[in-house]
């Protein structure tokens, strides 16, 4: 067998190589939330990050503190919580895709802070909305 | 029994999501008394819980400083509920569409205020954490409840998202100081020594709080989302969720890292003097009074961090006193932006202009919570600050004290625009013609009444103070 293939056979994954992962894993979902353009890519990358620091919490109970179960525990916590933070996350979206037609965050600039003054809600809706209809056009013209 | 008005909120509810079922459309009026008894009987029950005690082998404690937090709390809730009452059935002169569902709305918004309060009674991590997420994710559903106006969607999709990276952050902090310690419980960190896993996790944790406590730089999603939420929402934004970043930022930096708070007094004061000058700065041109609301809740964030610079045995008073101070002042001019809204839709600074010839009681009372924000003198939000600036100046931050006294300048400069508006100016050709309704009229008398009091009786600061300092001072190290 090669050398290298019995070595990381013979070598159990340790406390450190766990945390590496994690925080490997935290960063992958960072970095997805700061380029991901589609909401919904964003809340799958915000999913890695609590799913990396609930991963912590069993790590360190199984290396630490093996006769408790209060990491284990919490981590169970964090999974239910997690699920309602995506389904809450999702029905917004949803809600949001119904009315203007798109998820990309990108296109979320409809409140800024202000260059000319504003009107009224009223007026202030309609030249959003008009923007926004010509992006969309501009974007299925071509 | 110590969890009695935790336990009256979430009856309350459940029974208002089943009374909601029930109810017909001409009695759909009864859920909006049955959240506001709810609300009045959990702060009758939050009066009658003693100061000090603890259940379920100490994993949930009530103390003089969760007392008061809760009462906060409890308080803003019901006021809140007053706020939307107008809106959610349609008794508004300019119809605003999409918003509507009291049942629901009421119900989630129980829910965020009995998580706000578990959060300052958890003293392990587990009780913490989904307390907290109990306290935000309702109030992400309450941005986006206006399914049909596109910023509120949009102020949902932003909340959710940046809420969302905030727990990430505080979980993994979390998750590094039970790594530390061992335990799940938040006293055990007390001991913690310095090591560079621990000032990682204080950072991530710091960030978090930032997060919720919109501190800078991380207060980047506040304008949007207070501009795109309901208006009763933006208020309960500005009150709640600011207090809720308070306790949350308590149960941290005191309790759990206790043996730390002197050594990040530089860092806080920091933080504290560019909130203070960033929020203060970006609301000279704002037009929109949700955005300009949310520029003031920043740069009032600031203040109230000076309450953590110590020495601690009057810090936490007197962070609990301006926090008071601030609901009622903040709650009071909402109680007016939302009639003006409710009456003529329409949200901009400018639009205020004449008001204090069309309905001069009300302009009376926004100049008078407009001048407490500011700190005038007789007013409660001067004596805030002033406890607040002689717990910096006691720390010897004296150079945080000249910033926030440039700040309370520009402050004063931002919220005379508005009493301007409404005192200078000719009247608005198409002002609001219906006077204020009653639940609105109730809100601004009792939280403007409030105001003035708190400023002028020492009791209520006498009261804070005495009951906190003896706990504290038990509890600090030395």
């Amino acid at each position: 067998m090669n050398p290298l293939i019995a070595q990381i056979a013979a070598h159990s994954p340790g406390l450190r190589d766990w945390l590496a992962l994690t925080s490997v894993i935290f960063s992958i979902g960072l970095y997805g939330l700061l380029t991901r353009r589609n909401a919904v890519g964003i809340l799958m990358a915000v999913e890695l990050m609590l799913n990396s620091a609930a991963m912590n919490f069993v790590i360190f109970n199984r290396f630490c503190l093996p006769a408790r179960m209060d990491g284990s525990v919490m981590a169970i916590f964090v999974i239910a919580v997690a699920a309602a933070e995506v389904v809450v996350g999702m029905a917004i979206f949803v809600a949001l895709y119904r009315y203007r037609g798109t998820v990309d965050v990108n296109q979320m600039n409809t409140m800024q802070d202000p260059v000319i003054s504003i009107e009224g809600p009223g007026d202030f809706n309609r030249e959003v909305m008009k923007n926004i209809n010509k992006q969309y056009k501009s974007r299925h013209d071509h | 029994m110590l969890m009695l008005p935790e336990i009256i909120v979430v009856v309350t509810a459940m029974a208002v999501l089943v009374a909601d079922l029930f109810l017909t459309e001409r009695l759909r009026m009864g859920v909006t008394w049955l959240s506001l008894a709810g609300l009045a009987v959990a702060a009758g029950a939050v009066f009658a819980t003693p100061m000090n005690g603890s259940m379920f082998g100490g994993q949930f404690v009530v103390d003089a400083v969760g007392w008061w937090f809760k009462l906060f709390f409890v308080i803003s809730g019901f006021f809140t509920v007053l706020l939307s009452m107008d809106l959610l059935h349609g008794r508004t002169t300019c119809r605003m569409r999409g918003i509507g569902s009291p049942g629901e709305y009421y119900t989630v918004l129980l829910f965020t205020i009995s998580g706000m309060m578990y959060l300052v009674s958890a003293r392990d991590m587990v009780l913490l954490y989904v307390s907290l997420e109990l306290a935000t994710i309702p109030l992400f559903a309450l941005a986006a409840w206006r399914r049909e106006d596109i910023r509120s969607g949009e102020a949902g999709l932003k909340y959710v998202i940046v809420g969302a990276l905030a727990s990430a952050f505080i979980l993994y902090g979390l998750g590094l100081i039970y790594g530390l310690t061992g335990q799940i419980s938040l006293d055990a960190a007390r001991v913690l020594k310095g090591s560079p896993a621990f000032w990682f996790a204080a950072a991530m944790l710091t960030a978090g709080i930032g997060f919720k406590l919109t501190l800078v730089p991380f207060h980047l999603w506040a304008a949007d989302v207070f501009e795109g939420a309901p208006m009763p929402i933006t208020a309960y934004l500005s009150v709640a969720s600011k207090g809720t970043g308070l306790a949350f930022m308590f149960q941290l930096f005191f309790r759990m890292m206790g043996g730390w708070v002197h050594d990040w007094a530089l860092m806080i004061a920091l933080f504290a003097a560019v909130t203070m000058t960033l929020g203060n700065c970006v609301a000279i041109v704002q037009h929109n009074i949700k955005r300009f609301m949310a520029f003031s809740a920043i740069s009032h964030a600031g203040v109230f961090i000076m309450g953590f610079l110590g020495p601690h045995d009057y810090g936490v008073p007197a962070m609990l006193f301006y926090l008071l101070a601030y609901i009622a002042s903040t709650l009071a001019l909402f109680a007016g932006i939302v009639w003006y809204s409710n009456e003529t839709g329409r949200e901009t600074i400018r639009d205020y202009r004449g008001l204090s010839r069309t309905n001069p009681l009300m302009a009376l009372a926004m100049m008078l919570a407009l001048f407490s924000l500011a700190g005038i003198p007789p007013l409660s939000g001067f004596v805030g600050k002033f406890f607040l600036f002689s717990v910096a100046a006691g720390a010897g931050f004296h150079w945080l004290v000249g910033i926030a006294a440039v700040n309370s300048t520009i402050a004063l400069y931002n919220y005379l625009r508005i009493v301007r508006e409404m005192y200078i100016e000719p009247v608005h050709e198409d002002g609001p013609a219906a006077p204020a309704s009653w639940s609105l009229s109730i809100t601004t008398a009792v939280l403007t009444t409030a105001l003035v009091l708190l400023g002028i009786i020492p009791f209520f600061y006498n009261a804070i103070n005495g009951s906190t300092i003896a706990w504290l001072s038990a509890v600090l190290p030395h």
